[in-house]
């Protein structure tokens, strides 16, 4: 048994990494010793990558070949948001330091330079000026070239100890003695070949790809095929008894362009038919708008949520528009309303629902259909019910000119929207006071007047605030019509 | 010998067939409902407002138009009771529509006697996507009315389509027109809805002056209705009585929330 991991402690006692577990306890006789578990240090690495996703998209941890203690970041073009490259790296000890991670870390222009400089640098946070990379890597032991313990071993047998010593050498030899590999990692870590970060791919747990023979251009064409993947979706999701909620389609173009739709759908869905008219419609909405470039090749459509399926009872009877049975609960109630959703945004398609408030304004919520739950309050309960509430109610009320026969009285006349109206009857008022746990202090009580002109239409206005001396006038407000 | 009266029940029954409009399947078994007031209902072909139909109300004046939707939501109320209270309402306007007197209010629709429950609001962006929510909404065939606010300019195809949809699908359309749109339309009735003098005492129930400017299969008439809020039902209003108008202020009345 061998010691594959040691904390500063361990390590201050002479410890290592590679020991044998026997000679460790002989020099350290009350030594705490844990089981590896490198299945365990794979995941909580993936994680950290993962998290590594709010500096930049691109993270990877270190693979197999490059040591499984690390995390790379492309932070190309991402270092400004952060305040520069060393602004970046000490955010990152801090916040690490911060769950007890100790950690190396450099910043270089290849991923190979930046593992080495990590590694072996000097100190344990490094920034490799851009450019200078070449000249910082030179003095690094050919460790930093990230080889295998034995091509490492052989290469110091030769008394080759740094990288300096191997570019000195003639590079067929080289490759000859120690294989292909050492010669590719010179060449990654100089930058003369690239070396792309793989980013991690979220985990979609279901999707349905197509590569199509030849490009296709139109969108009924496109329509069909998405037809198609719908139906192998829904197979899979049908094998786990799931239903979408949110459904990704990618278009990959023949140029590498990829344009993404996104649809959603308000009960978990296994209708293929109803998923890909989604889709479909929102491609004729794009219409003129929506570029094939020169064709798309692959199509692939993932279920980003999905949900248990509620176990729907098979009915035998066909949908029937009879009185009876026009209840809200039927599937073609939930895809038109999905439908609507899709195409005008889910806020655009609303029920009302009660709030308990005095403010009129306030005393109801538009509720997104695709979020509302069961039946809504009661609205009888309220106190305004006997009060009198306007059929419709301007979205912010307009102010109005008043004529009144003494100031505190109801008008006598008014002017909304350059239209004089006379006043023949009214009641009120009715004093409605500011929510004091809302509102700002200064905010006036309202007084709401009904009022009916000439013509019998009847309209509900408000006095904001009072008449004060040395203050001036209250305002008026045009705020509600009655039927 | 073929008396008169028979050729002209002949002939006129061939008319509605041709109109592919038959009175004969109309009926409150089959799809008219009643608005609850005979002297309505007698007017009307089908002894009531068809279910499966196309119907348009607009307002007298362009101030008359919150009367209007009073009178629509009364017709729509109407259909709800036929149904006992089931079903959902589709009510589609387009935002910044032609009808700018704001949204309807919740506990304003509770007060006239609607459960504002059974609204489903929609807001569309153009004026074309009204038509297609209508559409759709007839194909779902899941709403007991559809209501839907147009704009001045629809023409005869769009109302048409609408009309026939509306037919085959047995749920009643309701289009909510500006005043003064005399374009030609398939619309099976036609309300111009005024709003009336109402007197202080019966506060609550809006009157209007209702009339019928076009109806298929029946004439155009004229009525002076006041709509009861609690029992959902038209009446046969009164005039006031001609006297100066008072304005006054009722006591008692000022009360405190908040």
């Amino acid at each position: 048994m061998r010691i594959t991991a040691v904390n500063p402690l361990a390590a201050k006692q002479g410890l290592r990494i590679g020991q044998l577990l026997t000679d460790a306890r002989a020099l350290v006789s009350d030594l705490a010793v844990q089981d590896a578990d490198p299945a365990a240090d794979e995941k909580a690495l993936e994680k950290l990558s993962r998290w590594c996703g709010r500096y930049t998209p691109w993270t990877t941890p270190c693979t197999e070949e490059s040591g499984t203690d690390g995390v790379f970041l492309d932070i190309t073009g991402c270092a400004h948001l952060f305040g520069g490259e060393q602004a970046l790296l000490e955010d990152l000890r801090n916040r690490l330091a911060a769950w007890g991670i100790r950690a190396r870390m450099a910043v270089a222009d290849t991923a190979g330079a930046a593992w080495g400089a990590a590694r072996f640098g000097r100190q344990a946070l490094t920034v490799v000026p851009p450019r200078q990379h070449r000249d910082y890597v030179l003095p690094l032991p050919v460790s930093a070239l990230r080889l295998e313990p034995e091509t490492v071993e052989a290469l110091h047998r030769m008394g080759l100890k740094t990288i300096r010593d191997l570019l000195a050498l003639p590079r067929a030899p080289l490759v000859q003695r120690f294989g292909r590999t050492l010669a590719r990692r010179l060449d990654q870590i100089f930058g003369k070949e690239n070396e792309p970060i793989n980013p991690q791919a979220p985990h979609v747990p279901y999707r349905a790809k197509q590569v199509l023979a030849e490009p296709i251009l139109h969108t009924d064409h496109i329509a069909v095929a998405i037809g198609r993947l719908a139906q192998d979706l829904i197979r899979a999701l049908n094998r786990d008894g799931q239903g979408a909620r949110q459904l990704k389609l990618l278009l990959y173009r023949v140029d590498g362009y990829v344009s993404s739709l996104v649809v959603g759908t308000a009960r978990p869905s296994n209708d293929p038919v109803h998923l890909a008219r989604l889709f479909s419609e929102k491609l004729d909405r794009l219409a003129s708008d929506f570029d094939a470039g020169f064709g798309i090749e692959v199509i692939s459509l993932e279920a980003l949520v999905t949900d248990p399926l509620p176990p729907a009872q098979l009915s035998h009877q066909t949908s029937d528009t009879s009185a009876g049975t026009r209840a809200a609960e039927t599937p073609e109630f939930h895809q038109f309303l999905d439908r609507l959703s899709n195409r005008f945004g889910v806020a655009q398609v609303n029920f009302l629902e009660p709030r308990a408030s005095h403010i009129p304004e306030r005393a109801v919520a538009f509720v997104p259909a695709a979020e509302k739950q069961a039946e809504g309050g009661d609205w009888r309960a309220r106190s305004y019910s006997e009060a009198g509430r306007p059929v419709m109610l301007l979205a912010c009320a307009e102010p109005i000119e008043v004529i009144a026969e003494v100031p505190e009285g109801p008008p006598h006349r008014f002017q909304w929207r350059r239209v004089t109206y006379r006043v023949t009857q009214t009641t009120g008022p009715e004093r409605i006071a500011p929510e004091w746990w809302r509102d700002k202090e200064n905010a006036n009580p309202r007084d709401y007047y009904c009022l009916q002109d000439e013509g019998g239409r009847r309209f509900w206005v408000y006095r904001d605030g009072f008449y004060k001396p040395d203050t001036p006038a209250p305002r008026w407000y045009m705020h509600g019509f009655f039927a | 010998m073929v008396s008169r009266r028979q050729i002209r029940a002949d002939l006129q029954a061939r008319i509605e067939a041709i109109e592919g409009h038959s009175h004969t399947l109309d009926g409150p078994e089959n799809g008219a409902f009643s608005l609850g007031l005979p002297q309505l209902d007698e007017r009307l072909p089908g002894q009531g407002l068809s279910a499966a139909a196309l119907h348009e109300v607009a307002g007298a004046d362009h101030r008359d138009m919150p009367s209007a939707f009073g009178f629509l939501l009364a017709l729509v109320m109407r259909r709800l009771k036929a149904l006992e209270g089931n079903g959902i309402v589709l009510w589609c306007r387009q935002s910044h529509g032609p009808h700018d007197f704001g949204w309807l209010y919740g506990p304003g629709l509770a007060a006239f006697g609607f459960v504002p429950d059974r609204l489903l609001m929609v807001t569309s962006p153009k004026p074309a996507d009204v038509l297609w929510v209508l559409e759709e909404a007839l194909r779902s065939r899941s709403l007991a009315a559809i209501v839907g606010e147009v704009g001045p300019a629809l023409d005869l195809t769009a109302t048409r389509r609408l009309q026939l949809a509306a037919e085959a699908i047995a749920t009643p359309v309701f289009l909510l027109r500006p005043p003064h749109a005399c374009d030609a339309s398939a619309a099976s009735t036609r309300w111009s809805i005024a709003a009336e003098q109402k007197p202080v005492q019966a506060w609550q129930n809006p009157r209007w002056q209702a009339d019928l400017v076009r109806c298929r299969g029946g004439r155009p008439h004229h009525w002076f209705l006041e709509w009861d809020h609690a029992t959902h039902c038209f009446s046969m209003a009164a005039a006031l009585a001609d006297r100066p108008a008072q304005p006054q202020l009722q006591d008692g009345l000022l009360q405190k929330t908040g």
